[in-house]
């Protein structure tokens, strides 16, 4: 990631022409609505991935990056309109400046062309993230679960995983299917042969014994082992007169149209008909379900409305509805998610058997159709062949419902027809097969033995093929399942502790900066195409962030799970990132403790902020959140924001002295005291008298303030003095010692608490006697500071209520133990 | 495992699959050359097809490649 040094804005949305220099450090932006700070927001975004989200994103329409990203003026000529970002990469030690045009937005010119700078400024692209606006923050907190789900593995980048996931389950599934297709062939095999060889049950010693019988007839020798190689026809002659058209070995031929014939005679086996019920009374049970035919396929769907229904309208056609009986409505819509799991496992167990059964019967009836095609004259297959292309079509509406859940009515109506028994006309034609085949002259005990030996040798070679089969789809089942089994365990153990890392740190950042919160909790749990986000309200249980906590404090809960999701996606890569107008919606009473949160937390990482309140800016200044700020004054269409730079206030002074501006110079000084006399107020909890319309003065304020300063001063020498630090004590003497002086030199109380001559009298000083006064304060101020320069924070004292127990600056260079021992 | 970086895919997926091929390794049912094709083709960055999966996991014996 990078560090934005300087950026440079032409004709690109509402700015004309305007050079910010960021230093590489935080950097705020201040204005107010309407002037073009989410503009600089817009031109830093297109510069490092070439798109402006406010422009192409979720709902924007007709809105287009090169349509709408250049000035108003220039939409016909968007080449005017770019914006050039130098930047420094740390990672590299290199610097980097990269310049975009909206005529080409797909085309950053980056220098130097260093391979590992393009793969930098490439991996941005990837992360448009680390631009996070207030609208935004609703995305991470008051979205609908499946939709957070979405978004944050897509922040987290995880949705690879997901995709992972649905290959590998995609290909166990099929190889389960290929697995039991193989082995409802090999079943067929092995029954086919059982059926020639006229045996229940297949016996190695039995098959040879029938064999054998048959050879013994034509005085060939026994088979002694029943192998793989076994050649049953060995030794024995060309089967029938002649050799190219085979005839029906008729004993066989019988066998086989007897079984077909008894199974259509007997009643639908027990073990099929409880299947088949089964799986139709799954079928039944998710059609009768509010017409759910579709309902595996629109339970997510369901659910995401459900989550949406917000107010009382529908949300998607905004048609009233009371939201608590819209809910209703929707549940009742539903089956849960493990019910309609539940059916669906039952109707696949007995789908397999289902299909097994039928497939049998149609291959009864196709040999049935091969002996009637056969015979002399022969017996018409037509009807034999329309019954068996039926079951193939009821086997074909099983397997489509297994794909597509829609597709219940093919796979209701298949198991509802009654394929177990035949059609009359396909009765017709079995019997007249079965009659022409027992009509046929019995050939020769030699011939008969010469066709039960072709045959056995087919029906084995059969089975031994579809056992090979069987067996190497079931390992590969076995494979399948368990690779897809392992990834599963895998990567839900590795989601989970990423869920569980990111929900302590945004526990951690969001208890930061509300000390009043502090068993706060925030989960995140991870369910089936969603992720849950419930959080602690106070002590009474968790609920979704939107059920009791205010919007302010969701919009904080906002800001803490962006920072602990780009924290834990980017690591040391978080360098870089802007917040617009996103601190703005955090409770005022948080602000600070926000400020501290992101200079603490985030030390590595260049904020540039942007906010419509310039008090908001003071503590992002204050506080060391940000050296360098950039005010933007008005806006016109023709010339964009009007700015003015947010100098060092001490500068300005001198700078107004400098042309004997005393007025202004008083003007300045007296704004700047007022500000921070509150922010110290605050940080030091003064004693002020109360006001009930808040407005407090510089006379309220600064005296109160100074007091307290000393007063906890005087509080850390009388602990260090009971802990027996003398060293602390001694130095704590020091500062108070200065601090009176200091206090003394500003006659602070006399410019504070006489109005009529803070009101005026300054204004009226000579040149170098407002000097004296400009300079005792800023002395003060500088000697209340943490002399750190990369902290310069004023101290506070923690904890926010209650007995003080320390007095500390951000970085802790200011460390005052309060507690009395 | 001899291109675990692969930059296409992100630091997260990168541990999930570091994980999960220790896991096939370590189930002695799984050819540990087999896991190796699979991770492999894990590591892409693109989701794998069902002959990619296939082919990685039971390749065509030497004589039956094109």
């Amino acid at each position: 990631m990078i560090r934005i040094k300087t950026i440079n804005i032409e004709e690109f949305r509402g700015i004309r022409d305007l050079a910010l220099d960021l230093g590489g450090e935080n950097f705020g932006i201040c204005g107010p609505n309407g002037t073009g700070k989410s503009g600089v927001v817009d031109a830093i975004e297109f510069c490092l991935t070439g798109n402006v989200t406010r422009l192409s994103g979720e709902g924007q329409g007709e809105l287009s990056v090169k349509g709408h990203a250049p000035h108003v003026d220039h939409r016909a000529t968007p080449k005017k309109a770019k914006v050039s970002i130098t930047a420094s990469v740390p990672s590299l030690g290199k610097d980097v400046t990269i310049t975009r045009s909206v005529k080409n937005p797909r085309a950053a010119t980056i220098e130097p062309a260093d391979p590992k700078i393009q793969a930098i400024i490439e991996e941005l692209q990837s992360h448009p993230e680390f631009a996070l606006s207030r609208r935004e923050i609703a995305k991470y907190i008051v979205t609908p679960a499946a939709q957070r789900s979405t978004d944050v593995q897509t922040l987290l980048r995880l949705d690879h995983i997901g995709g992972l996931r649905k290959a590998l389950v995609s290909y166990s599934n099929r190889c389960k299917r290929e697995a039991e297709e193989a082995e409802r062939a090999r079943v067929r095999a092995e029954s086919e042969l059982k059926t020639a060889l006229e045996i229940p049950t297949l016996d190695r010693n039995m098959v040879l014994k029938k064999a054998n019988a048959q050879r013994s007839v034509l005085g060939l020798p026994a088979l002694t082992e029943l192998t793989p190689q076994t050649f049953f026809k060995e030794g024995a002659p060309e089967q029938g007169k002649d050799a190219k058209k085979p005839g029906v070995a008729k004993d066989v031929a019988l066998a086989d149209l007897t079984a077909l014939s008894t199974a259509i005679h007997s009643a639908e086996p027990d073990d099929l008909k409880e299947h088949r019920e089964s799986a139709l009374a799954s079928l039944k049970k998710l059609k009768k379900d509010e017409k759910a035919l579709s309902l595996a396929r629109a339970h997510g769907f369901i659910t995401t409305g459900l989550d949406f229904v917000t107010e009382d309208a529908c949300p998607l056609c905004d048609k009233p509805w009371d939201a608590d009986e819209l809910r209703e409505h929707l549940r009742a819509k539903l089956l849960s998610a493990e019910d309609i799991g539940t059916l669906l496992e039952k109707f696949g167990n007995a789908s397999d058997v289902i299909i097994g059964g039928i497939e049998a019967r149609a291959a009864g009836i196709r040999k049935a159709a091969g002996y009637a095609a056969t015979l002399d004259p022969n017996v018409s297959r037509a009807e034999l062949d329309v019954y068996a292309k039926g079951l193939d079509d009821a086997i074909a509406a099983l397997k489509a419902f297994e794909d597509d859940h829609s597709q219940i009515e093919g796979a209701i109506a298949a198991l509802e027809a009654k394929w177990w028994e035949v059609p009359g006309d396909v009765q017709a034609r079995v019997d007249e097969t079965e009659k022409g085949v027992k009509a046929l002259p019995d050939s020769s005990a030699k011939d008969k033995a010469v066709e039960f030996l072709a045959v056995l040798q087919d029906r084995y070679e059969r089975l031994l093929a579809t056992s090979k089969t069987a067996k190497t789809m079931a390992a590969r089942n076995t494979t399948a399942q368990k690779v897809y089994d392992h990834y599963n365990t895998v990567s839900n153990k590795v989601l989970e502790n990423i869920y569980d890392a990111v929900a302590k740190a945004f526990t951690d950042f969001y208890k930061a900066i509300n000390d009043d919160e502090a068993k706060f909790i925030g989960e995140l749990k991870a369910e089936p195409a969603k992720l849950s986000f419930n959080v602690d309200f106070y002590g009474r249980g968790t609920f979704p962030p939107g059920a009791y906590h205010s919007e302010g404090h969701q919009d904080g809960m906002g800001l803490c799970l962006y920072l602990a999701l780009m924290k834990h996606t980017l690591g040391d890569k978080f360098t870089f990132a802007v917040l617009d107008d996103v601190l703005m919606s955090v409770d005022t009473g948080h602000r600070r403790e926000v400020c501290r949160l992101l200079k603490t937390k985030f030390p590595n990482t260049q904020f540039v902020l942007t906010t419509h309140d310039r008090v908001w800016l003071q503590y992002m200044k204050t506080e060391g959140l940000i050296q360098n700020g950039q005010f933007f004054g008005g806006w016109n269409i023709d010339t964009g924001p009007r700015i003015w730079d947010d100098k060092d206030i001490w500068t300005e002074i001198q700078e107004a002295l400098d042309i004997d501006d005393v007025p202004r110079a008083a003007a300045l000084l007296r704004r700047y005291l007022e500000y921070i006399s509150v922010v110290l107020a605050d940080n030091l909890r003064a004693k002020v008298e109360y006001r009930g319309d808040a407005s407090y003065d510089l006379g309220d304020l600064l005296p109160s303030t100074l007091n307290r300063w000393k007063d906890r001063l005087k509080k850390g020498i009388k602990s260090a003095e009971r802990w027996g630090h003398g060293n602390t004590q001694g130095k704590l003497e020091e500062t108070l010692a200065e601090a009176e002086k200091l206090i003394a030199n500003s006659s602070a109380e006399q410019w504070a608490i006489n109005k009529s001559v803070h009101f005026n009298e300054w204004e009226n000083f000579a040149k170098t006697e407002f000097k004296e006064v400009a300079d005792a304060f800023k002395a003060l101020l500088d000697h209340i500071r943490c002399q750190n320069k990369k902290c310069g924070g004023y101290p506070y004292l923690i904890p926010r209520k209650g007995a003080s127990e320390q007095l500390r600056c951000s970085c802790g260079a200011v460390n005052v133990n309060l507690k009395i021992k | 495992m001899a291109e675990k970086k692969n930059d296409s895919i992100s630091p997260t997926v990168e541990k999930v699959l570091d994980e999960y091929i220790a896991v096939l390794h370590a189930d002695e049912e799984i050819d540990n050359e087999a896991a190796d094709r699979l991770d492999a083709i894990l590591r892409k960055g693109m989701v794998p097809k069902f002959d990619d999966i296939d082919a990685a996991l039971f390749p065509p014996p030497n004589g039956d490649k094109p």
